[in-house]
C-alpha cells in the first residue's frame, strides 16, 4: 500500500470556502429567525410538514419555534419546544467546526467519540417514539 | 502512538490516525516513501479504491441537521446508513462502510434538497398570499 504513506486526507485538506460558507448561512437562519416568528399566523416560516400530513410529532417538530426561542434568549422556552435540538446544539456544533476543518486539536478525540452514528441512530429514534407517547414525562418532549 | 500530523493519541498499530486519517506509520515520524504493505491492512484493500482505508466518513452531522431541521423521515434514512457505516467500519467491512457512506450522504442530500425547495416554496406562497391580501385592502 505504497499511496497510504502520502497523508492524502488530513486537516489542511478541507476546502478553504466551507467554513466561511457555512458561516455565512448560519448568519443567513439566525437573522431570519430573528425577524420571522414562527409562532405568527401566515408566518413565512413553515410548519413542520410531516406533522401536518400525518399528525405525528417527527424528531424535528418544534426545531423552529427551539430556534426562534434561542435566538431570541429564551431557552426555556426552547427547551419546551424541542429539547433534543437544543441539548444537541453544542454537539452539531463540534461537528461543523470539525467539517469546516476549524476544531482545535485538542477536540479532535472528542468530536471523534461524539460523532459515532450508532448511539445517535438509537436516541433519534427513542426520541421520535417517545415525543408522541402521550403520558406525562413523555409529553415534555413534544414540542409546545 | 501519537499521529504526526494533528498529535491525536491512537492505539499501537493503527494504519490511519482516528482524528485526521493521516497515515500512521510503525517507524519513527518520517515515514518511508514507498513502504512494504503493512500486512494486516493488505487483504481489504481492494484493487480500484481510491486512497487505501482512510476513516470511512459518516456525514452524521448533515444527517442529524436534516432530521432536526427538514422534519424529513428521510432524515432518519440518512442517520441509520450513518449508523451502518461505523458499524460496518469497526467490522473491518470498508467496502460496506463506503457504499453506506455514499447513501447517507445521498439521503441526507434529498432530505436537505426537500426541506429546503419545500421550505422557500411555503415562504414564497405565504408572501404572495401576504401581497394578495394586502393588495384586496
Amino acid at each position: 500500500m505504497p499511496a497510504a504513506t502520502e497523508p492524502l486526507k488530513h486537516d489542511g485538506a478541507t476546502p478553504r470556502w466551507r467554513g466561511p460558507a457555512m458561516l455565512a448561512a448560519g448568519a443567513a437562519l439566525v437573522a431570519v429567525l430573528w425577524h420571522a416568528d414562527p409562532n405568527a399566523t401566515g408566518s413565512v416560516l413553515p410548519p413542520c410538514p410531516f406533522q401536518a400530513l400525518t399528525g405525528i410529532f417527527c424528531p424535528g417538530c418544534g426545531a423552529t419555534r427551539a430556534l426562534h426561542a434561542l435566538v431570541h434568549g429564551d431557552l426555556a422556552g426552547a427547551m419546551a419546544m424541542n429539547p433534543l435540538l437544543v441539548l444537541s446544539l453544542p454537539i452539531i456544533a463540534l461537528m461543523l467546526a470539525r467539517v469546516a476543518g476549524w476544531l482545535p486539536d485538542g477536540l479532535h478525540g472528542l468530536a471523534q467519540k461524539l460523532s459515532d452514528a450508532r448511539p445517535w441512530a438509537v436516541v433519534v429514534i427513542s426520541y421520535a417514539v417517545a415525543r408522541n407517547i402521550p403520558l406525562e414525562p413523555f409529553t415534555w418532549l413534544a414540542p409546545g | 502512538m501519537n499521529c504526526t500530523n494533528c498529535g491525536q493519541n491512537n492505539a499501537d498499530g493503527a494504519a490511519f490516525c482516528v482524528s485526521c486519517g493521516a497515515a500512521l506509520s510503525a517507524a519513527p515520524p518520517s515515514p518511508p516513501p514507498a513502504a512494504a504493505a503493512p500486512a494486516y491492512s493488505a487483504p481489504a484493500y481492494s484493487a480500484p479504491a481510491p486512497a487505501a482505508q482512510p476513516p470511512v466518513p459518516n456525514h452524521l452531522v448533515w444527517a442529524i441537521l436534516a432530521t432536526l431541521c427538514c422534519c424529513l423521515p428521510t432524515g432518519i434514512v440518512a442517520i441509520i446508513f450513518a449508523a451502518q457505516v461505523d458499524g460496518k467500519a469497526a467490522a473491518g467491512d470498508y467496502d460496506g462502510a463506503r457504499k453506506a457512506s455514499d447513501n447517507a450522504k445521498l439521503w441526507s442530500w434529498i432530505s436537505l434538497g426537500i426541506g429546503l425547495v419545500g421550505g422557500l416554496a411555503y415562504a414564497g406562497l405565504m408572501m404572495l398570499g401576504v401581497i394578495a391580501d394586502a393588495g384586496s385592502y
